[in-house]
């Protein structure tokens, strides 16, 4: 029933319809069919679009015509991949991966921001496939996107299509990396200038160097990365117009963005770098001090694994001699649980985390209970106000409504 | 068809401005709040209804039906596990739920490691969470005004938070008379607890019983002693575990069996979660650490 105490004037009778002929909707006898009244036949674009009973996502338009988010996110994807340069191959696999993941019901009904960070993640994983180096990073600055934003999406991508995307290697970034430094002649003075394939070459002994020593695992890879790249720089000619230029200030020549971090990392490898060179036989002794270690630099990365043997030699040497004082110091310790000094410490390189491990809150000693004691009644009534704090509260609370209505 | 290989991957942008570290991790370990099928401990209680008294015999008939016939798995000593290891007084008359032998994991599903390979490290249980029914609805409001133990902002969150000193934890109660407790650091610790928030809600004039005591999560850490070279442990497990530096300093392991979660830090450091059971954490540590035993490196 349509409208009440609607009357078909044809036959009278009561039972008037809603019936719709193609798009024009018309009340219609159900006795006699006559048309009682009928509505205009031509609607507007918005009444088509938003006056539908049927959803857009449940009608038969998603078959016939893809969503218009979907293509955007595909002429995304592919901006990404000629942006990157990459492979046809690898452009189309990203376009799978894209589709995929936009029509499984992870992904369908997120955010459209999400949904644009999904165009990333799926270039991101093609190239992890691919073994093309590209760090995520990257895909951040290229999407503007939060770096956490992208790694939540990320992951969930991973999961959700079930594919394996094996992490770069930073050895494989530093060469990427390195081809954003602009040093040739033609962009810096001639006596700062560096070919990048010599950069390359020096800062991934230096790289090498640093994951021995536990710079680089669990860390951000771009600081490590920069940090690299400067000391090669300044060791392959150690002039003293390039040992004064700080990291700021040849980040800025060489047209990288600078990072907070980078700064530490190179303090680190410094460090390292002195501990390696204090070895070197013909200094005999000589104090190596991060000023003067980067002269030194070729010589240490040339004889590294003979100055590593010596190192580690000469640091055992050093431990013996202590542990006569501190062997009787350890056999009074603890005996709660047997406490092995972490190895990382007695070697001669650790991870920072664990050389400069933070002070751990005071464990308070585990009572043992039973889950079933008494509960003591004036235990929990610690936990309850009296009838005159409540008073007293509710009061202030008044008090301070009041105070603020009148500001 | 052009191949771009010989072309420098991509000039310009390879140090982007986005690439100082995130202030916070991205994300946190699961914290399934899933409904487990693992049937929890049987304990006497000091009831606070006959409901709760059926309810627990049904639970122990469901328990002993569960727990007759593993037996601990072979080798291994009690001074395997620490001390704190559940010692629940039985009740007269009940076959124990835990029998004198350290606790074993209600279905073992890799073979017992004998007790020569065993680390000599155990687990400390570092945050327990568990859930209660107090089954009857509650009004927030009052319990806000009458405890001096609760915070109420409905604007941020629709529950009370409540806090006691003794077990040192925090508890969401809900209007709808369901409870979360957290931060306690053992099983017995975070139902003593659970135990005291009903009894404050009691006090302050509600029906409240205890139903449905669960523990929903354990989070248990340990120190291996060594560092560990992750970049290895995830080329060779990589089915299992994710390792982001960009995203997060740690190496995320997803066991299947037992499901736990491991995050592994280069120091040395494992913190496991997921576990219903303590059991679990333990039998998740124990496989993993012939594994990072493998990746320790001495420089």
């Amino acid at each position: 029933m349509a409208t009440v105490g609607l009357k078909c004037p044809e036959c009278g009778s009561l039972d008037i319809v809603d019936d719709e002929h193609y798009s024009q909707p018309q009340l219609v006898c159900a006795d006699c069919g006559a048309v009682v009244s009928e509505g205009l036949l031509t609607t507007t674009r918005s009444e088509e679009t938003q006056g539908t009973d049927v959803r857009y996502s449940n009608s038969t338009e998603v078959d016939k015509k893809p969503c218009r988010n979907l293509i955007n996110g595909i002429h995304r994807v592919r901006a990404l991949c000629r942006i990157l340069r990459l492979t046809f191959l690898m452009e189309e696999t990203a376009e799978t991966h894209f589709k995929q993941a936009y029509e499984h019901p992870n992904f369908i009904r997120v955010s459209l921001q999400k949904k644009e960070v999904l165009a990333g993640c799926c270039v991101l994983a093609t190239c992890r496939q691919h073994s093309w180096p590209i760090a995520m990073g990257t895909i951040c600055c290229l999407l503007e996107a939060n770096p956490r934003l992208i790694g939540v999406v990320y992951q969930e991508m991973v999961k959700t299509l079930k594919i394996e995307a094996p992490p770069t290697s930073i050895i494989n970034l530093l060469e990427t990396h390195c081809q954003a430094y602009k040093l040739s002649p033609q962009h810096v003075h001639e006596e700062l200038s560096e070919s990048s394939k010599d950069l390359t070459k020096r800062a991934a002994v230096l790289l090498e160097l640093a994951a021995d020593a536990w710079l680089v695992t669990g860390r951000q890879p771009i600081p490590i990365l920069t940090a690299s790249i400067f000391l090669a720089w300044q060791s392959l000619k150690p002039t003293q117009t390039r040992l004064k230029y700080t990291l700021a200030r040849f980040c800025q020549m060489a047209k990288v963005t600078k990072s907070s971090i980078a700064p530490k990392r190179v303090t680190e490898l410094k460090e390292v770098l002195c501990k390696l060179g204090q070895e070197l036989p013909w200094l005999r002794g000589d104090e190596v001090t991060p000023q003067t270690v980067i002269q030194m630099v070729d010589d240490i990365l040339n004889h590294r694994l003979t100055l590593l043997r010596r190192a580690l030699s000469s640091h055992e040497e050093a431990l013996a001699s202590e542990s006569p004082d501190t062997g009787s110091v350890q056999q009074q310790g603890d005996h709660s649980q047997p406490s092995v000094p972490n190895s990382g410490k007695r070697s001669l390189f650790e991870p920072p985390s664990v050389r400069y491990a933070k002070i751990r809150r005071v464990q308070v000693p585990v009572v043992e209970v039973t889950g079933d004691e008494e509960i003591s009644d004036s235990e929990i009534d610690s936990y309850i106000r009296t009838p005159q704090e409540i008073r007293d509260y509710v009061e202030a609370k008044e008090a301070l409504a009041s105070s603020d209505d009148e500001l | 068809m052009e191949q771009n290989n010989s072309l420098p991957p991509f000039q310009g942008l390879a140090s982007p401005q986005g690439a100082m570290t995130p202030g916070m991790p991205i994300f946190s370990p699961m914290m399934p709040y899933g409904s487990g099928l693992t049937p929890q401990p049987v304990t006497n209680t000091n009831s606070l209804s006959l409901l709760e008294e059926q309810h627990r015999q049904q639970q122990q008939q469901q328990a002993s039906t569960q727990q007759g016939g593993v037996s601990g798995s072979s080798g291994q000593t009690p001074q395997l596990y620490h001390s704190q290891t559940v010692t629940t007084t039985t009740l007269p008359g009940n076959t124990p739920l835990y029998t004198t032998t350290p606790l074993t994991p209600m279905t073992p599903i890799t073979p017992a490691t004998p007790a020569s390979e065993s680390s000599g490290i155990v687990p400390q249980l570092q945050n327990i969470v568990s859930t209660v029914n107090l089954g009857c609805k509650l009004d927030l409001k009052t319990i806000a005004l009458r405890a001096r133990n609760a915070e109420y902002n409905p604007k941020r969150f629709a529950a009370v938070i409540m806090r006691i000193r003794e077990p040192r934890t925090t508890a969401l109660i809900f209007s709808s008379g369901k409870m979360v407790c957290t931060g306690a650091k053992s099983e017995e610790q975070s139902r003593l607890a659970a135990r005291k928030y009903a009894r404050v809600v009691q006090k302050l004039g509600f029906p409240a019983k205890f139903l449905d005591f669960k523990i929903q999560n354990m989070v248990g850490s340990c120190d291996v002693k060594f560092p560990i070279r992750l970049e290895g442990l995830v080329l060779t497990h990589q089915q299992f575990s994710s390792y982001e530096p960009e995203l997060f300093p740690g190496l995320i392991y997803r066991m299947i069996k037992p499901r736990i979660v491991l995050l592994i830090f280069v120091s040395g450091k494992v913190v496991l979660t997921g576990a219903k059971v303590r059991g679990e954490i333990y039998e998740a540590f124990e496989n993993i650490y012939p594994i990072l035993k493998g990746f320790r490196k001495t420089t």
